[in-house]
């Protein structure tokens, strides 16, 4: 079984003439916890969404659990649970019937291991409340529950902890991390806030304008930045790269 | 497949649209029953009447209920979570359309069953002059084939317009813009009723011969076969937000 679930090469989406994911090329080891990085419109939610199906690149291509061919990829993504943007939920449906609908996609009803996952999400005392009543917070957590159904192996999170409140992203760092460390998922997730993903990710994968201007792991960064906060280093390295994105090979 | 198959029809048969549309197309049926009982007409005559009653329902029915359930895959972001799941993108177009079938299937035959079967009974079977194979079975299966082909353009909708409420609008305004259209045609050139995809039923009731009969269901799944084709052509390239 190969070391890496996730290889880009020269991944390209253009929309209308202009590249909103510019020749990115990064990989994503089994195991780890990666936090992708990038301002508002660098191309962060393009890249998930290309890699979860919800568009289609404009060229390069990714190599998905060893496939990339198209159809083996469309398998390949069962092995995935992801949320892009927000959670996809049943909003006249309370947690459980949402697990349950949910689970129909991937043949899964064992209403036992749906209730241990809205457990595992802090969710198991919802009841009947309908997802339309729930907060932002458990809108996300429920959302996670939803990816987990199939058991994935990967976990692709576009900004979970985008409207929580400080409780709530501590709960959801912890969540992530008991997912990764309990479960084994290996799990990439986007957010501009730094200084969350710095308690959370084993590697860095940082990108701008559409191009991925570093890959590193947690102990390069911490030598790279020497002794600067993760914002800092970023915003350095932004500078560094005003005049053109540096890939990584 | 099967669980997208369980998945979908789950989620839209089991709401209360569906039902809405069934007694929608149920209480149309019935102003053809009604119509009927209220001329005195023969068994034979008010099948007639609840036929054209049904069928009218039923394009109407199609589409706005084309809006609720494929466009509303995309407002509700269902296509999203089946694309999500790796289920794929073309099927995600077959059984959405197979739903969608099965759906209009519903809003035919329940309607029809209902009120022909209140005809009947109070007009007395006996009435038809053929019997009721040739003059309710066939007639029925004929113009399912047929109106299905018709409300086949509203599964293309569907997977074109991203907005259920502009989809709903917009398949109106096509369902008008067919009947309009297809009568100006039919002023024009009146054998165009033989192979205009929208007419075959015309055609079945000016020429009730079999090659009519073959004619009309082979362009009525034709027309289905093309606009399953636009169907999925659209929905393999669209991005899904």
């Amino acid at each position: 079984m190969s070391d890496y679930i996730l290889k880009l090469e020269n991944l390209t989406k253009e929309y209308a003439g202009q590249r909103a994911l510019d020749c990115a090329t990064f990989d994503v080891k089994r195991g780890g916890i990666y936090g992708f990085i990038g301002e508002n419109g660098a191309g962060k939610t393009t890249a998930i969404r290309v890699l979860t199906g919800l568009s289609k690149a404009t060229s390069g291509n990714f190599e998905l659990f060893g496939t990339s061919q198209p159809k083996e990829i469309d398998e390949a993504r069962q092995k995935i649970g992801a949320i892009v943007e927000n959670p996809i939920l049943y909003q006249n449906k309370n947690a459980m019937n949402n697990m349950l609908t949910q689970g129909l996609l991937y043949g899964k009803s064992d209403r036992a291991q749906m209730r241990e996952l809205l457990e595992i999400v802090g969710l198991g005392n919802t009841g009947n409340k309908k997802v339309r009543n729930f907060s932002l917070g458990m809108r996300q957590r429920l959302g996670i529950a939803l990816a987990l159904v199939n058991s994935p192996e990967l976990l692709i999170l576009d900004e979970p902890t985008n409207g929580l409140d400080p409780m709530g992203m501590v709960e959801m760092r912890n969540l992530l991390k008991s997912l990764n460390r309990d479960y084994g998922i290996t799990i990439l997730i986007s957010s501009h806030i730094l200084a969350e993903l710095y308690q959370l990710a084993t590697d860095y994968i940082i990108i701008s304008h559409g191009r991925i201007i570093e890959q590193l792991s947690l102990e390069q960064l911490q030598v790279e930045a020497a002794g600067r906060s993760l914002e800092e280093y970023y915003i350095d390295l932004l500078t560094e790269n005003t005049n053109g994105g540096r890939k990584i090979a | 497949m099967l669980k997208l198959f369980k998945w979908e029809f789950k989620n839209t048969f089991f709401t209360l649209k569906v039902l809405i549309m069934l007694l929608a197309a149920t209480a149309i049926s019935a102003i053809g029953l009604a119509g009927g009982l209220h001329s005195k007409f023969g068994s034979y005559e008010i099948f007639a009447s609840i036929l054209n009653g049904t069928m009218d329902a039923f394009l109407i029915i199609g589409a706005v209920f084309a809006g609720f359930s494929i466009s509303g895959g995309y407002s509700n972001r269902f296509a999203q979570a089946a694309v999500l799941s790796g289920s794929g993108r073309q099927r995600f177009v077959i059984v959405k359309s197979v739903s969608f079938i099965a759906a209009m299937t519903l809003f035919y035959f329940v309607p029809l069953a209902l009120t022909s079967t209140v005809g009947l009974i109070v007009a007395g079977p006996q009435a038809l002059p053929h019997g009721i194979m040739q003059d309710i079975v066939a007639p029925t299966l004929l113009n399912y084939v047929c109106v299905l082909g018709m409300t086949s353009v509203f599964i293309a909708m569907g997977f074109l317009i991203k907005s259920q409420g502009a989809a709903i609008g917009i398949n109106i305004g096509v369902y008008f813009f067919i009947n309009v259209g297809s009568s100006l045609l039919f002023a024009f050139r009146e054998n165009s009723i033989y192979w205009n995809p929208w007419t075959q039923y015309y055609a079945i009731e000016t020429n009730p011969v079999s090659s009519t009969y073959i004619q009309a269901i082979a362009i009525s799944a034709l027309t289905l076969a093309v606009f399953l084709v636009i169907a999925f052509g659209k929905f393999s390239k669209t991005e899904l937000k």
